[in-house]
């Protein structure tokens, strides 16, 4: 079954690599730094290596799905599981695209509350957002995927600011290499998963983006998105460990924001301000493709106007958002979340790769016995 | 429909633009931002606190607009109340997003610093480099003081800081201190001030163990301390009286390295030895440089000397038991099965080791 998209609705193929990019980036690299260093001590930076390796499969492997199929999500569900049972699979994953986006908005309202603005209200802020991120929904997946490239754009001087703690590193923390235990490398790996949720947009994004040329040049972009985002997060930590002392590393809520705080220019004492503002473009791109992609399911499923969908979906975010408006409740949602994330990422897609060989073996043999 | 949505949107972006300023602005003219604060004891078991705020005053005629400190202290029971204390006399909002130092009494110091290093680390306004210090006498005393080069006192102790860490002092700020604190195989240490009528001294390295302040090193061996703890350039150091000419080299750059020799039962009983190499040149020398005091031979006396200031020092810093110099956490860098506690056993009988070569580079423009 392929799916076919208008022309006049199709992307350019290199900004496939800005939508996976930006959607990869996101909440999670804020503190991603505490959790792993908690189980890993400061060998962690093993643990993003193998976590980038799993990834880099699980997208090989979906990638060839999408190319074999010729379609999205909801129609390789569709040809492998039927009309109903595929239907209900692919609502699950719109349920789970809408988490996504519940976390990210809510996490950064907490952010913008503890760092800037302590008194401003949750609806405040999240409505402000919202907004934002409907307007560029309701331009479709090409608005959509011009903020994922501004978002690259606009975080160069976050990228920059990450220079200043370079001359106070103690690289004596990072010896004697892989000190701690396999498991233990692995279990810090699993709690990586919320930094690469985005991934799974490419599911839905994948029909939208055009082949340019005879040779398909899609896939390339999705290989050097991830690499790109598994070398940040494996920098980052590295500057992390390095200034902070491992065991203190544990402490600091937010470990990348507390880098920040050193950067001091002659005009500006307090850089993070300027950096939590700047988020805004990092997380616009997470909050409006998990919603296109949530809506989008919805859509094809329930054959409903996406714009309705989006707006219930926005009212019905801000409605439950000031439950979690509260940082021991966001905890232990985030750990729900990054376990709901690492089932889908590297549980369920391998098993849709793997069903699929199988399915077509099963079909091939069918086809020959009559 | 669609041109509606857009005309709907754009009317809401522009309406949300009158949000902006409603979140509680905080005006430059009227907060008290705090620069520094100091803490001492009062009595038996009171606090008392004080902070400094500059206050600019539109001096008439010149029109150059010369700031003046303003001192608050307060008696409290605990450092938390001191916030909600400071309010009740000043007639603005007290914002700490400036601080630039905070003292401590050498007896506050005594017994833990973490308590008070707490409420500056989880307050997302304050800096991280902060600038701690430990006082000999009274942090109020120092915090009220009149002194000859910059009426605020807080301007003066940040630029006195920020240009030590650039000499002979080692570099010390809140990072810096909770890096020590956390760190296994160290232990923090901060600079200690004492008022000298119009001046500030730095009075030397305070020592801490885990978050008690313990001893001083005296400032003249902070060049041999910030040799022995990391590499880095700039700083002077005077031949000591041994040798009978006056001899000063400034240091171009310093180098450290470590190596850990594995020794006793799962090699915990290392020997550790420190190579430091210099290259320096000859500053101020009170004769000619020759013969005995030739190039070649003055480098050795420095080695020596440098080698025999460092071990006195590392010695000294065995007896008491503290680590600033992070030898434990080096150790551990070498070893897989380092503990803390086995290191701490062992650390005052420890077989430490140091080898320094000096180059000099030139002796200046003379022979």
């Amino acid at each position: 079954m392929t799916l076919e998209i208008k022309e006049n609705k199709k992307v350019s193929p290199y900004l496939l690599y800005f939508i996976i990019y930006g959607n990869e980036i996101g909440i999670g690299i804020i503190n991603y730094q505490r959790a792993i260093t908690n189980s890993a001590g400061y060998d962690a930076w093993l643990s993003i290596l193998i976590m980038g390796l799993a990834v880099f499969i699980v997208m090989w492997m979906t990638t060839k799905l999408l190319e074999e199929h010729q379609g999205d999500l909801i129609t390789i569900h569709k040809s492998l599981f039927g009309k109903w049972l595929g239907g209900f699979l692919s609502f699950l994953l719109s349920l789970y695209f809408l988490t996504i986006t519940i976390t990210v908005l809510n996490t950064y309202v907490l952010l913008i509350q503890v760092w800037v603005f302590p008194t401003m209200s949750y609806w405040e802020i999240s409505i402000l957002l919202s907004i934002v991120a409907f307007a560029y929904i309701n331009g479709g997946l090409r608005s959509i995927a011009s903020i994922s490239f501004l978002s690259l754009i606009f975080s160069v001087p976050l990228i920059l600011a990450m220079t200043a703690p370079l001359s106070h590193l103690h690289f004596d923390n990072l010896l004697p290499i892989a000190n701690h235990s396999v498991p233990s490398i692995f279990a810090a790996s699993k709690k990586l998963s919320l930094n690469y949720e985005g991934i799974s947009i490419l599911l839905l994004v994948y029909p939208f983006i055009k082949k340019a040329g005879s040779k398909d040049s899609r896939k390339q972009w999705v290989f050097y998105a991830t690499s790109m985002t598994t070398v940040g997060y494996l920098v980052l930590y590295l500057i992390t460990i390095t200034y902070f002392n491992p065991n203190e590393v544990d402490k600091y809520l937010w470990p990348t924001m507390t880098l920040w705080k050193i950067v001091d220019l002659p005009f500006m004492q307090r850089f993070e301000y300027i950096g939590i503002t700047i988020w805004i473009f990092i997380i616009l791109p997470n909050i409006c493709l998990s919603l296109w992609g949530s809506s989008r399911i919805f859509k094809s499923l329930f054959s409903i106007n996406q714009r309705l969908v989006v707006s219930c979906f926005i009212i019905f975010i801000n409605l439950t958002g000031p439950f979690f408006n509260n940082q021991p409740r966001l905890a232990i949602w985030d750990k729900y979340q990054s376990m709901l994330g690492l089932c889908e990422m590297l549980v369920y897609l391998p098993f849709l790769y793997l069903y699929n060989l199988v399915y077509k073996k099963m079909r091939k043999n069918h086809a020959k016995q009559h | 429909m669609r041109n509606s949505i857009r005309q709907l949107m754009i009317i809401i972006i522009l309406i949300s633009l009158c949000l902006t300023g409603c979140a509680n602005p905080r005006i430059i003219d009227d907060v008290r931002l705090v620069q520094a604060m100091g803490y001492d004891y009062y009595k038996d078991h009171l606090l008392l606190g004080t902070v400094t705020s500059p206050i600019f005053f539109q001096s008439t005629g010149s029109g150059i607009i010369q700031p003046k400190s303003d001192v608050m202290s307060v008696v409290v029971k605990k450092a938390t109340e001191i916030d909600n204390q400071l309010e009740s006399k000043s007639e603005y909002q007290i914002e700490p997003g400036k601080l630039l130092v905070s003292l401590y009494n050498d007896k506050i110091a005594a017994d833990g610093l973490l308590q008070y290093v707490d409420t500056l680390k989880r307050n997302p306004n304050i800096s991280i480099l902060t600038n701690l210090a430990v006082t000999q006498g009274s942090a109020k005393e120092i915090l009220q003081g009149h002194y000859a080069s910059n009426p605020l006192v807080s301007e003066y102790l940040s630029d006195l800081f920020k240009k030590h860490a650039n000499s002979n002092f080692p570099q010390t700020d809140m990072h810096t201190f909770l890096y020590q604190f956390s760190g296994d195989g160290m232990d923090p240490f901060l600079p200690l001030l004492k008022k000298e009528d119009k001046h500030i001294k730095i009075l030397g390295i305070a020592l801490f163990k885990g978050d008690k302040y313990i001893d001083y090193i005296p400032y003249s061996q902070s060049f041999i301390f910030k040799m022995l703890y990391r590499s880095f350039r700039k700083g002077t150091y005077a031949l000591s009286s041994t040798v009978s000419k006056y001899v000063s080299i400034e240091n171009i750059s310093s180098k450290i390295d470590y190596h850990v020799i594995p020794q006793g039962i799962n090699g915990r009983h290392p020997i550790v030895e420190i190579s430091i190499k210099q290259i320096g040149y000859v500053k101020e020398s009170s004769s000619l440089l020759q013969g005995k005091y030739s190039m070649t031979n003055l480098q050795k006396i420095l080695a020596n000397n440098l080698q025999k200031d460092g071990m006195t020092l590392v010695k000294h810093l065995q007896r008491l038991q503290t680590d600033p110099l992070g030898i434990g956490s080096h150790v551990r860098s070498f070893q897989r099965n380092w503990s803390e506690e086995a290191w701490r056993d062992y650390y005052p009988n420890a077989d430490i080791r140091i080898k320094v070569k000096v180059t000099l580079k030139h002796e200046g423009i003379i022979d």
